[in-house]
Order: C-alpha cells, then structure tokens, then sequence
C-alpha cells in the first residue's frame, strides 16, 4: 500500500500533518508586516520569492487561542486545489519532520506518528474554507 | 559615794561616840575666890634680887661675879617659883577656897569642847588664871577654827580631786579601750597590708605570665594576619579565574547559539530538501532519504547543543555561585583581617597595660612592705600607750578611791571641830544654841508660833536643809525644809509632822545632855542625800528639858557653813 507524504508540524503541545506535495517552503524569521482590521488568524504579510505572502496561524484556524506570540516557522503552502489554489504562509511553532502517512489519514482527519496523535490538515478544503 | 558612806559610819561614828559624857554644871563651880597675889613671889624674887646685889657688890671684885650672876638669877627664879607652887597648892587644896571646884568646872567644859562655856566659867577665877585660861580657849578656838577651815579645804579638794579623777579614770578608761580598739585596727591593718603585699606580689606574678602569654598571642595573631592576608590574596585569584571562566561562558553560549541557529537552519534545510524530494516522487526518494539523514543529524546536533547549554548553564550557575562565595568569603577574609589587625593593635595595648599593671604591683608590694614596716612601729608604740594608758587609768582610779578616803578624811576632821562649841559662826553647835535660845522655856503656856520660828530660822541659815522644833515628849512642832527643796518635800514634812521622833538618837542625847549634839551623818528623808544632825534641849530655869530643836545639814553643802 502506497503512503503520501506529510510535513509534521508542532503547535504549542500538539502536532499537526500538512501534505507534503502542497508544501513549497518552511522558512524560518520570516520579516512580518501587521495589517491594520486583520482577522484573527491572519498574522501579517511577508515578502516570499519577490511577492507578498499572507500569513495565517495555522493554531487559531485549528481554533486554538495562542495570544498574541507571533509562530517562529513559517510554512509556505498552497491552499485551495486546481485554479483556485493559493500560496500562503501558515505559522506554526516548529517543523519537525517530513512524513508518510496512509491515504486514509487525510479523509479521517487524524493520525498517530510514534503513537501521538496528529492532527491531519486537508490544505485543499483548508484554501476553500479560508 | 559608798567609800564615804562606810568612812564616814566607821571614823565618824567612832570619834562623835567619843563625845564626852555632858555633865551638869554646878554654880557654885564658878565661885570668884580671894586674888592670889602675883606681888609675894615679886617681892620675894626683888628681896633675893636686893639680897644678891648687896652680895654680888661685895664678890665684885673677883673673876667670878657673871657666873654669879646668873647663879643669882636662876636662884631668884627658882626661889619665886618654889613660892608660886607652895601659894597654889595651898589654895587649891584648901577646899574653902572654891578654885579647885571651878577649875575643874572650867576644865570639864574644856573637855566637852565648850569653849563657850569654859570662857564663861574662866571669868570667875581668878583674873590671872581667866586670863590665861581665856588666852587657852582663843588660841584652842583659832585653832579649832583653823583646823575647820583646813577641813572644809582638804574635802573640797578632795571631792574635786575624786570628780576630776574619778572623770580622769573613765576618760583614760575610754582611751585605754579607744587605744585598744586602735590596736586591734593597726593590727588588722598590718595583717591586711601584709596580705595586700602577698596580693600585689602574686599579682605580679601572673601579669608577668599573662605579660608573656600575650606576646605568644601577638605572635599567633601576627602568623594568623598573615595567613588570613595569603587566603584573600587567593581568594582574589579565585574570583579573577571565575570571572574569566564566566566570560568564557558566555563566549562559549554565543558559539551555541551560532550552532543552534546553524543546526535549526539545516534542519529546515534537510525539512525543503525532503519536501523537494517528496514532490520528486520516485526520483527524490534517495535524496529524501539524505535529507532525512541531514535532518536527523541536525537534530541530534540541536538536542547536543541543548544539551551542552543546559550543562554549560549548570556550569555558569556554578560559577556564578563560586564567584558569589568566593565574593564573600572575601569580604569575610578582609572582615577577619582586620579584626586580625585590630586584635594585634589591641594586644599591642595590652601588653603595655600589662607591663604597667606589674609595675604598678611591684610598687604596690614595695610600697606596702614599707607600710607594713611603719605599721609595726606603730603598733609597738600603740601597744606601749595602751599599756600606759591602762596603768594610769588604773592610777587614776587609785586616785579616785585616795581622794574619796581623803575627803571622807576632811569630813571627820570637820566633824571632829564641830565637836567643838566656838564663838564662830562656822560652829554648828553654837548655831543650834543660838536657835534654843529663840524657844520660850515653857513653851506649852506661852503663846509663840514655832513654825514662824522655824521657817525663819531655817531660811537664815542656807546650808540647813531641814530643821525642826520637838517638844519634850517627841512631838513635832514644827519643821520646814531648805527653799530649794520645798517644792519637792511638801508631802514629806506633813508625814514627818505626824511622827513622834522620840525614838531618835539626835534627840535621846539632846534631852540627855545639857550641850549641843552632833550625829555621824545619815541618809536624809528629804534629799536623800548623807546629811548629820545637830540638836540641843531648850531647858527651863529648873534645867529640864521643854524643847529640842535640831537641823540636818548636808554634807555636801559643808562649805556653805558661816559662808
């Protein structure tokens, strides 16, 4: 049985799995501008490839209240699938791993790495309800 | 007191008893005879003398005539006297001449020491033999006069002499126990000075032991400065070191962080590469195998320098610890120091205190022998006058008893003259005659008021104390007492005016002679003091006694007597 791939993320005390293929880049002190009305979940803009790039914070999508701690490792992902998909940068505390998980993982939400549970991120329904 | 009471009883007694048995005196005793002629021997002695002439002219020629002349004149004297003999011895042994009679009357008064009396009768002899007897009694009465006088001056010398002494005795008897007592303290403070001589000495010894203990201690303080100086000096060197290795440290976190941010930059290195590799497919699978390995080992390189910066932080906090310790046990070396330093100074002071406080005990001791020395003289002298002092109290007491016997003496001497009836207005004798002469010699006809008599009596003489006025059967009269003493005596004189005194010896003798009497001295009822009585009977023409009248006089008022 083929696995797909996953970028394991922590944040705060759990983990989270991202499809690695909607990964482009995990970048780290990423410089933030803060945007003045800005929702909850949107961190700020910062400059990747020569373009700006909304950050989110993937906890408080997840609906995790973390303050006002701004997440150190930024991931660069594409939400969303097909036309409609967008390249955003999703906060989290650290990026610890690239990993493989069973195809079923993404339809049931969740996962266990190293018997942990993980939390497991459909980016493409992610970009559809951002 | 009691030495003249007992002198007083034992002498004076005996020689009043000597008081001559009083006789009566007979009138006829007075009888004036014919004048015995002093002319028959004159004119026998001038016809010796003529006699004699007329032989001593004719023997004149010869070398024998001033042998003969007091041969004549020892003849003419002896011939006079031979008659004055024969002519006496007749008349006194012709009984009808009387002389014998009024001679003896005269020498019977003589004998009872009427002087008065005896002057009196000696008128009536013959005017040769008055005068001669009356030049008797004056020179018997200046005499008794004289020894009175020596009497009153001998007892009140006396009586001086035993208040001085006996005052002399008691102060000396204070200074003999005062110069004891003062004995006993110099000999204490011998002793103490002899102790504090010991004291000094051993004090100096142990100042001088403590002296050098001290200079060891300065020693020991001295090593221990200089101990204490090389740990703060190594102390200092401790805290460079620390703080070069807290320097170090922090060199050594930076070159951490570096490596930390080296390892997290190619652990998100090795995280594209897989994902580069994951997007690869097939074709990246053994590059992501590689950049699983880099990510492994950047992780292992994190969690390493997790590791040593824990432990590297361990470390710091040791030093950090060391270097605070290390911090205080140098200020606590530098405190120690100088205290060191301090106590150095302080031993230093010492020892010098040391040094003067044996010198000062050596002097002590010195000094105290000394004294020690002078106190022995002085005590040797304070035993010698305690002993001086003793023996003249103990002579002063001696004294005091001599002069008490002297004035008990003095006493008996002027009672002895007051045997005597004088002419004097010293003689009690006389005085008490002179008061029966103021009582009638029927005092129960006559109207007359004895207490008037006696309170006027009594206040004309001030040595009496009291006197009083009896009749013949014992009764009392009348009696009243010194001025002085009336205030204290009011319920005494009316119990004595209620006795009958019949039964005292003053007035026994009294109403048994016909002469003045005096009593050995007795304690007086009145004053409580020695006092003697002197009375005499008031008698009628028919020589019975109507009256006695009588006064007590104090002794120790004796000089007050005709004063």
């Amino acid at each position: 049985m083929t696995t797909t791939p996953y970028l394991l993320v922590r944040l705060g005390e759990r983990l989270a799995a991202l499809p690695a293929l909607a990964v482009r880049r995990v970048v780290r002190g990423a410089r933030l501008h803060p945007l003045p009305g800005a929702g909850p979940g949107l961190v700020g803009l910062a400059e990747f490839a020569g373009e700006p790039l909304a950050i989110l914070d993937l906890a408080q999508l997840l609906g995790d209240d973390r303050g006002s701690s701004r997440p150190p490792v930024t991931v660069v992902t594409w939400l969303g699938s097909g036309d409609d998909r967008e390249l955003v940068g999703l906060g989290v505390d650290d990026a610890i791993a690239v990993v493989e998980l069973d195809p079923t993982a993404l339809a049931l939400g969740q996962a266990l790495v190293d018997g942990r549970p993980v939390v497991v991120i459909d980016t493409e329904r992610l970009g559809v309800a951002a | 007191m009691k030495d003249l009471r007992r002198s007083l009883d034992r002498g004076i007694v005996q020689r009043i008893a000597l008081d001559p048995p009083q006789g009566r005196m007979s009138p006829a005793d007075g009888r004036r005879t014919g004048p015995l002629s002093l002319l028959a021997p004159a004119a026998l002695y001038a016809a010796v003398w003529a006699a004699g002439g007329w032989l001593l002219a004719g023997a004149s020629r010869g070398a024998d005539a001033p042998v003969l002349q007091v041969l004549f004149h020892l003849a003419a004297i002896a011939g006079a006297g031979l008659f004055l003999a024969f002519d006496l011895s007749t008349r006194l042994s012709d009984p009808r001449s009387g002389l014998r009679a009024r001679l003896i009357g005269v020498f019977r008064q003589l004998g009872d020491g009427d002087l008065i009396r005896t002057a009196e009768l000696a008128r009536s002899l013959d005017a040769d033999l008055a005068q001669g007897v009356a030049r008797a009694v004056a020179g018997l009465a200046t005499r008794v006069e004289q020894l009175q006088a020596n009497s009153h001056s001998v007892a009140g010398a006396a009586e001086g002499v035993e208040r001085g002494s006996t005052v002399l005795a008691a102060s000396s008897a204070q200074q003999a126990a005062a110069a004891g007592e003062v004995t006993a303290a110099m000999e204490e403070l011998s002793r103490t000075a002899a102790e504090i001589s010991e004291h000094a000495e051993r004090q100096n010894q142990l100042v001088l032991t403590a002296e050098s203990e001290g200079a060891a201690g300065a020693e020991a303080v001295a090593e221990a400065v200089e101990g204490v100086g090389a740990v703060e000096r190594r102390i200092a060197d401790v805290t460079a070191r620390a703080d070069t290795l807290g320097t170090r440290s922090r060199e050594i976190f930076r070159v951490l962080e570096l490596i930390s941010e080296i390892a997290q930059e190619t652990h998100l290195l090795s995280l594209n590469a897989a994902l580069e590799a994951s997007a690869a497919g097939g074709r990246g699978r053994r590059f992501a195998i590689v950049a699983g390995e880099v990510r492994v080992l950047a992780e292992r390189v994190r969690d390493s320098v997790a590791s040593v910066r824990s432990q590297i932080e361990e470390f710091a906090s040791a030093i950090r610890s060391t270097v605070v310790a290390t911090e205080e046990g140098g200020k606590e070396a530098a405190r120690v120091l100088e205290e060191a330093r301090a106590a150095t100074g302080a031993l230093a002071i010492l020892r010098a205190s040391l040094r003067e406080s044996s010198e000062a005990a050596r002097q002590i001791s010195s000094v105290t022998r000394q004294q020690t020395s002078a106190t022995e003289e002085v005590l040797s002298t304070l035993r010698e006058l305690h002993q001086v002092v003793e023996r003249m109290s103990r002579d002063l007491s001696l004294l005091s008893s001599t002069s008490g016997r002297l004035r008990a003496i003095g006493l008996e001497l002027e009672l002895l003259a007051q045997t005597f009836r004088l002419d004097s207005p010293r003689s009690l004798k006389r005085l008490v005659h002179s008061w029966a002469g103021r009582l009638p010699d029927a005092p129960e006809r006559t109207g007359w008021a004895p207490q008037d008599l006696i309170d006027e009596l009594v206040a004309a003489a001030p040595f009496v104390e009291c006197g009083c006025i009896v009749d013949a059967r014992g009764k009392v009269l009348a009696t009243q007492t010194a001025s002085e003493l009336q205030a204290t005596t009011t319920e005494a004189l009316q119990e004595l005016r209620r006795r009958n005194l019949a039964d005292r010896a003053w007035f026994k003798k009294a109403v048994e002679s016909s002469r003045a009497v005096v009593t050995p001295p007795e304690r007086s009822v009145m004053s409580g003091e020695p006092c003697i009585m002197v009375a005499v009977a008031r008698r009628n023409a028919a020589g019975e006694a109507v009256a006695v009248v009588e006064f007590d006089v104090n002794v120790r008022h004796w000089t007050d007597i005709g004063a």
